[in-house]
């Protein structure tokens, strides 16, 4: 690059050097050669003899007449200042030379300068310039040229006035001027179009001028096309900078000049909304005293959306000048935002939070008037530092923030210092418990106090004082969650009777589960009375129908669990379809729980002693049973309650039609109009809702898991598990012939035991493919004492 | 407004209390009747904000210190563009392009015969 650098140059000399030699032998000869060739040589080598002694008279005419040309030439290569030195070294000897100086000089924006040489040319020259000198003072031109005047000055004249009526907006008018043959006659004719509406017709024009040579070679023209169109909405900067080849400045001022149109529609909002404008919008536009309060407003719209552009902003805003104390508190706020967003938050993302909020607080603490914000930083900085064990700069956090507190006298601030100083010692107890009663003999009411000093003891091991304070804190709070874990220590402590102290009307559904979980095994699951102490019962019956129902259904869910395989909850469930019968809504609900609980006895001799029952709704009822079993995909269970006599006449013939028809189409189609099946799990969700916050039935889910840890398959592979039969038998077959095996093997399941069900069933197996060993094994459990499908129903 | 500016923000409408937290809410009492609720809501409203900050100021410090919104004064939209507006730049742009693409020599010819020729 350096050698062809040098070789250029020395090129570059030896032309200069050959040119000096040719113009001291031959003189104009060799400028005026030149001309063509190189006009920038030439203008060097006219400047010289036109800067150097004066030559012989008639030499100067040939010299004046050779400056003229050449500043025409120049000029017209677009060169206007060459052109314009060039013609003022001339001295304005000839009117030709006048008027290459004030062409160049108005070219170039100089209209003093441009009047002057053309007064100094003589009535022909100014006559040529007037026009274009008063149509760019916004004077009037004029309509028709003055007499006298050159074909190509009436053109220019013309020029002039169409230009002068553009800028007067005379856009109509002027379109007469504007020859298409003349002097930028297309161009001043794309230019009147850019403003008519249609905005097609503009954008035509706008393409016409983009696509003019004259344009193409004059960077300001282009750049002022580029304004124009970008005012009349032709396009966006973008498009105009790539569309008209604008140069770096140009597509910068054109930027600016969009932004600063888009930011005019921003006067008058203040806050997020603006802050939430500012995050889209470029704030260059922005006077440079006002871009670090706009910096500032981008970083606080940034912050939701992309904390590192927010801190970003918060820099520049800080490098502008903007209030330190909202832009530090901005980096703040980023920090934290950023904290934790891939997983949990790092030791070093917290250490740089702490960092953020305590350099927050130094210059806040410098600010007079801001003496609480500064406390305020202190803490937010006293938070990380205590989560990430950094106690050195924690406890130095918490000094500043302490101070800070004791002049505002503010005490629930001290108990906040308090319980984060606790959290800090947290590996020492002893040392955490006394900030920690410090608070609560500040703030006796304090919730979170009391949990952590429940926390504490339970750490310390000190049974005593933790009942103490279980029960302390669950009456100075209020707190069911504290007032629970105090019944429960006292009742483990064997302090208090199941149910005691439990006011009917006043316990809630949730509460009373929570007490009846925790109550002692009863020999007879089954009966609910008998499991149940009568305070139990007083209390669920004073809760309303919705809270009564939730419990029961939790009862049911708590009975599967604590005796999973037994009959216990068949005959609960039994028991529980008896007690609601009345209400074919909550049948519904209790028999899908209990369906999916497995309880198909309980559901089966339900149905049948409810058909019996004259006082009983008994077709709504059985309807409602109905529905919950096909809700849990049991249509074979359906058509032998419906094939049994008394519940057919029960149901008469449109309840049975009905149930029939919903199974179809159900089986059919997995859905059918008007009926919305109910799953378990969202009858469970709703009990959940009431039970709430103090039990819930998900907590007794893994007992309700299968022992093996099956998570599902298909209705065959369900059959040959229930039977201790490898599943994976069927997998070979087709579908329809393991969907065949599942219906048959479940018909006769579902039966009474007895030798033909266990001759059918020793049929089906062998005929699958098990080998009679493995069947006679599986057989031996007995096909009417199958391994509980729990927590399905298939 | 910044941080700072809050607090004397909030003395300020509320008529710059005393000190203590009896002269607070006198002057508090006295701004609601001057603004009261039903009729000068927001107005309402900045007495109630200002009377709780004050009131305890360290508390309503932490809540502000996390409000995701800025406190300090909104930037000044910048000036619309200066004038000569899209047309007059142009046409400016179009006049300096003329003198500069005009043949000099055919300007100083003498007169058209004829009046003029492209009409």
């Amino acid at each position: 690059m350096a050698r062809r650098a040098m070789a250029k140059r020395s090129r570059r000399e030896r032309l200069e050097s050959q040119l000096d030699r040719a113009v001291a032998s031959d003189g104009l000869e060799a400028v005026e050669a030149l001309i063509e060739r190189s006009p920038e040589l030439a203008s060097k080598s006219c400047l010289r003899l036109l800067e150097g002694p004066p030559p012989a008279p008639g030499e100067r005419h040939r010299l004046d007449a050779l400056a003229a040309r050449l500043a025409g030439t120049l000029r017209q290569a677009g060169r206007c200042e060459q052109a314009l030195r060039v013609a003022r070294a001339g001295g304005r000897r000839t009117p030709r030379l006048c008027l290459e100086e004030a062409l160049a000089a108005f070219a170039l924006g100089d209209d003093a300068t441009s009047a002057a040489a053309a007064r100094d040319g003589g009535g022909k020259v100014e006559a040529v310039l007037a026009p274009l000198l008063r149509a760019a003072a916004r004077e009037p031109v004029g309509d028709e040229p003055p007499a006298g005047l050159s074909a190509a000055a009436r053109d220019l004249f013309r020029v002039a006035a169409s230009c002068a009526r553009l800028r007067g907006g005379g856009g109509e008018r002027a379109t007469g001027q504007a020859s298409a043959g003349g002097l930028l006659g297309p161009e001043l004719s794309a230019a009147l179009e850019l403003s008519r509406p249609p905005p097609e017709r503009g954008r035509r024009a706008l393409e016409a001028l983009s696509a003019s040579p004259a344009l193409r070679a004059s960077p300001p023209a282009r750049r002022a096309v580029a304004a124009a169109a970008l005012g009349y909405d032709l396009g966006t900067a973008e498009e105009l900078v790539r569309l008209l080849a604008l140069d770096r400045d140009s597509a910068h001022e054109l930027r600016q000049r969009e932004g600063a149109r888009r930011l005019q529609g921003l006067a008058g909002m203040s806050g997020a909304a603006l802050a939430e404008r500012l995050a889209r919008e470029d704030v260059s536009p922005f006077a440079e005293s006002e871009r670090g309060a706009a910096y500032l407003y981008r970083g606080f719209g940034l912050l939701g959306s992309n904390p590192a552009q927010a801190e970003a902003a918060y820099d520049r805003a800080i490098e502008f000048g903007a209030d330190l104390g909202e832009a530090l508190r901005g980096k703040m706020l980023a920090q934290r935002k950023r904290l934790g967003a891939k997983g949990p938050p790092t030791p070093r993302e917290l250490a740089a939070l702490g960092e953020a909020a305590f350099r927050l607080h130094r210059a806040l603490a410098r600010t007079p008037g801001a003496e609480a914000f500064a406390g305020a930083a202190a803490i937010a900085a006293a938070e990380p530092w205590v989560q990430a064990g950094d106690r050195r700069r924690a406890a130095e956090a918490l000094g500043a923030a302490r101070s800070i507190a004791q002049r505002f006298a503010a005490s629930a601030v001290a108990t906040q210092l308090d319980l984060l100083e606790a959290e800090l010692w947290r590996h020492e107890p002893a040392r955490a418990l006394s900030l920690v009663e410090a608070a609560l003999a500040r703030s006796p009411r304090h919730l979170g106090a009391w949990q952590r000093k429940v926390e504490l003891l339970e750490a310390l091991g000190d049974d005593e004082r933790l009942d103490a304070a279980l029960a302390e804190g669950a009456g100075a709070t209020g707190d069911p969650g504290l007032a629970r874990r105090s019944r429960a220590s006292r009742r483990r402590r064997g302090a208090l009777a199941p149910f005691e102290g439990l006011r009917p009307g006043v316990v809630t559904a949730g509460e009373l589960a929570d007490e009846a979980w925790q109550t002692e095994l009863s020999p007879d699951l089954g009966d609910p009375t008998a499991w149940l102490p009568p305070a139990a019962w007083a209390c669920r019956g004073a809760l309303a129908a919705e809270a009564r129902l939730a419990f029961d259904v939790a009862t049911l869910v708590m009975v599967a669990a604590r005796a999973p395989g037994a009959d216990a909850c068949d005959r609960f469930l039994e028991r529980l379809l008896s007690a609601w019968r009345g209400q074919p809504e909550a049948l519904g609900r209790i028999a899908t729980v209990g369906l999916r609980l497995g309880a198909l006895d309980g559901y089966t001799t339900a149905v049948t002693r409810l058909a019996a029952d004259a006082e009983a709704p008994a077709a709504e009822a059985l309807v409602a049973l109905g529905e919950a079993a096909i809700a849990v995909h049991d249509d074979g269970l359906v058509d032998r309650v419906v094939r049994r006599k008394a519940v057919s006449k029960r149901l008469g013939p449109a309840g049975v039609k009905r149930l029939k028809q919903l199974a179809g189409q159900v089986r059919a189609r997995g859905c059918a109009e008007g009926f919305a099946r109910r799953h378990a799990e969202d009858v469970l969700d709703e009990v959940d809702r009431v039970l709430s916050p103090a039990f819930s039935t998900a907590r007794l889910q893994p007992l309700l898991e299968d022992d093996d840890g099956d998570e599902g398959g298909s209705p065959a592979q369900v059959v040959l598990e229930m039977m201790g039969l490898p599943p994976a038998r069927v997998e070979s077959l087709p579908v329809e012939l393991q969907d065949l095996f599942a219906e048959r093997a479940l018909r006769i399941l579902s039966r009474p035991p007895g030798p033909a069900a266990i001759a059918e069933l020793r049929a089906l197996l062998l005929d699958i493919g098990f080998r009679p060993d493995d069947v006679e094994r599986a057989l031996r459990g007995g096909p009417g004492a199958p391994k509980r499908a729990k927590g399905r129903a298939k | 407004m910044s941080l700072r500016d809050l607090f004397l923000e909030a003395r300020k409408t509320l008529g710059d209390p005393g000190e203590g937290e009896a002269a607070l809410k006198r002057a508090y009492r006295r701004a609601v009747l001057a603004h009261p609720p039903d009729r000068e809501p927001e107005a309402f409203r900045a007495v109630r904000d200002a009377y709780e900050l004050l009131l305890d100021p360290l508390g309503r410090a932490i809540e502000l210190l996390r409000a995701e919104v800025p406190f300090a004064k909104p930037p000044l939209a910048p000036p619309p563009p200066a004038a000569p507006g899209p047309e007059d730049a142009l046409a400016d742009a179009l006049l300096r392009l003329a003198a500069a693409r005009v043949d000099a020599e055919a300007l100083l010819d003498g007169p058209a015969e004829g009046g003029d020729r492209d009409e």
